[in-house]
């Protein structure tokens, strides 16, 4: 093998070139990304901007660190265009052949186009630029529209920053995809006790102003703002794929098998660009979460050094923190289990909430605020789909759960 | 071949003399929630179970981490953590099923248990023999005859 091609410098592309550079310390890998700028936790950059992180802190990697490893850095080059036949990549500064590549491309935040949304005063919190943007222009009332994590940190770290601060959701509860309707009303009433204004149901029409943002309207009335925060999606960046003649799955990311290759020889993908399965469902997901693009960068550098590793799926776990009250969704939400159903064991006392939905016997998801202890139990049991029915015979078997004793902390959750 | 701290639950009385050493060396603080060792109580049955670091080769907390603090050391097996890079996000915690990821409020960040460097306070105050320090092969084979024996007599 002559070289090994990564495009991106992301969670997905630098678990890649670490997993390389253990297994093999000689092969050439060639880095090619939009930033220049090493490794950053992108999961991290809410935390900085509400200034409890600081902008050195965010730095996973440093550039020395790329030198150590041997790998050649390619930064500030955008990706024009795959030539699989040749193989050849085409980027904005140079031609390269590859001999193995690695796509790591991730997301980019989505602004709708609407009218307004170029004006001075729309961000976006994806990148480190990003953050830099946004302090530089002080913002003082900000809108945030869209209420995923990203929205939700954000608008705590602004609040926290002393900006006043609304929210909108276009759907009828804020976290939509991560919480149900009775954690995401509980967390919407800490918000609100902390001054975010959360408007749901409502939906973002034009954005207004001089030179820079001055209102937003919505269908329902007219906020004024300063800054407008999009965290309202993202989308994959598959499009040089896409035209390389890589096929694209049908939830917009690049289809790839459990060995992340994609249909072109020698090309694998992995991270946010990538549709991968659930490990749960077994449905096609979009994972973008942090822990699962790094998991797919190791298993696509393993099977590109020719070994047969399998991946065995995307497990959601998202931990939040909303001012001071851990917040913690792993697995599915009955929104997405809705199909055929789940049942629903619920806990409440003292501080602490609790969800645990079942379907078919086994765990399909948990979602909690306050409580720390225990749920790594639960998520090692759904992620190793034990039966409910198993979980409870070894709880209630002294002798069984002396030997299992990691079932125990699960208990509180499982117990009917 | 490296030592392991090796838990017999059988002999722990839960007297917590492991978590107040461990958190006396560790944090100076005489608090047992600082302890990267737990007494995990299950109280109907006398049952104690402690419950730590259990070093695991691919560990669920690395994959977790949002910093790529947690990382494994080639040398010592260990699961070792760059804390300077932590920022205290407790996704670690959520994802250890043994519920070995401490949070220490003193400093915001989260550990795991680092044997102390070769030598393991915790072992060290065990009245009972309940953690022993050494190589695994031995221990599991005690395991294994007592567990075959429990099963012909039962």
């Amino acid at each position: 093998m002559k070289n090994i091609v990564i495009i991106g410098n992301g969670a997905a592309g630098n678990s890649a070139a670490d997993t390389i550079r253990q297994h093999d310390p000689h092969i050439p890998i060639i880095m090619i990304a939009r930033e220049e700028l090493p490794e950053y936790s992108a999961c991290a950059l809410p935390d900085c901007l509400a200034g409890w992180v600081t902008r050195d802190k965010l730095f996973i990697k440093k550039t020395e660190d790329y030198l150590r490893m041997g790998i050649q850095m390619r930064w500030g080059q955008e990706l024009i265009r795959i030539d699989a036949d040749q193989r050849i990549l085409i980027t904005s500064q140079e031609t390269m052949a590859y001999d193995r590549l690695i796509l790591a491309t991730g997301s980019r935040a989505v602004i709708p186009s609407i009218p307004g949304a170029d004006l001075y005063g729309n961000f976006v919190v994806k990148t480190v630029a990003d953050i830099d943007a946004i302090r530089t222009h002080q913002p003082r009332e900000v809108l945030v529209v869209g209420s995923g994590n990203i929205g939700v940190e954000v608008a705590e770290a602004l609040q926290v920053r002393g900006c006043q601060v609304t929210m909108v959701e276009l759907r009828e509860r804020i976290l939509p995809r991560i919480f149900d309707e009775e954690p995401a009303c509980r967390i919407q009433q800490i918000l609100a006790d902390h001054g975010i204004k959360v408007l749901t149901g409502e939906k973002v029409l034009a954005i207004k102003g001089g030179h820079g943002v001055e209102e937003a309207a919505t269908d329902k009335r007219t906020i004024k703002c300063d800054t407008v925060i999009w965290a309202a999606g993202v989308k994959q960046n598959v499009e040089q794929a896409q035209a390389a003649g890589i096929k694209i799955g049908k939830l917009g990311g690049i289809q790839v098998d459990a060995y992340m290759r994609t249909n072109l020889t020698d090309v694998y993908a992995c991270g946010d660009c990538i549709e991968s399965v659930d490990l749960l469902t077994g449905y096609p997901s979009l994972s973008l979460l942090w822990p699962n693009a790094k998991k797919q960068g190791q298993v696509a550098a393993l099977n590109c050094l020719g070994q047969d590793i399998h991946y065995a799926g995307a497990v959601s776990l998202v931990v939040e923190d909303i001012y001071g009250v851990t917040a913690v969704s792993m697995g599915i939400t009955a929104d997405a289990l809705a199909d055929r159903g789940c049942e629903v064991l619920e806990g409440d006392y003292s501080g602490q909430y609790w969800r645990l939905l079942v379907q078919d016997d086994r765990i399909m998801g948990m979602q909690s605020l306050g409580i720390t202890v225990g749920l790594g139990a639960i998520m090692g049991l759904m992620k190793n789909r034990i039966p409910m029915g198993e979980i409870q015979q070894v709880l209630a078997d002294s002798s069984l759960a002396r030997r299992a004793a990691w079932y125990l902390p699960a208990r509180r959750f499982v117990e009917i | 071949m490296n030592r392991q701290l090796i838990i017999d639950a059988d002999k722990c009385t839960g007297c917590g003399l492991c978590q107040l050493a461990c958190a006396i060396k560790k944090t100076g603080q005489c608090e047992p929630s600082l302890a990267r060792i737990k007494i995990w109580r299950e109280d109907q049955w006398g049952l104690f179970v402690p419950m730590t670091c259990l070093q695991c080769t691919d560990p669920p907390c690395a994959s977790a981490c949002l910093m790529n603090v947690i990382s494994k050391d080639e040398d010592s097996g260990l699961t070792i953590r760059r804390l300077e890079g932590c920022i205290g996000c407790r996704a670690c915690q959520a994802a250890c099923p043994f519920e070995a990821c401490n949070y220490n409020y003193l400093l915001d960040v989260v550990v795991n248990c680092d044997h102390c460097g070769g030598d393991p306070e915790c072992v060290k105050f065990c009245p009972y023999g309940a953690l022993q320090y050494s190589e695994t092969s031995e221990v599991v084979d005690r395991g294994r005859t007592a567990e075959a024996l429990r099963r012909i007599n039962a």
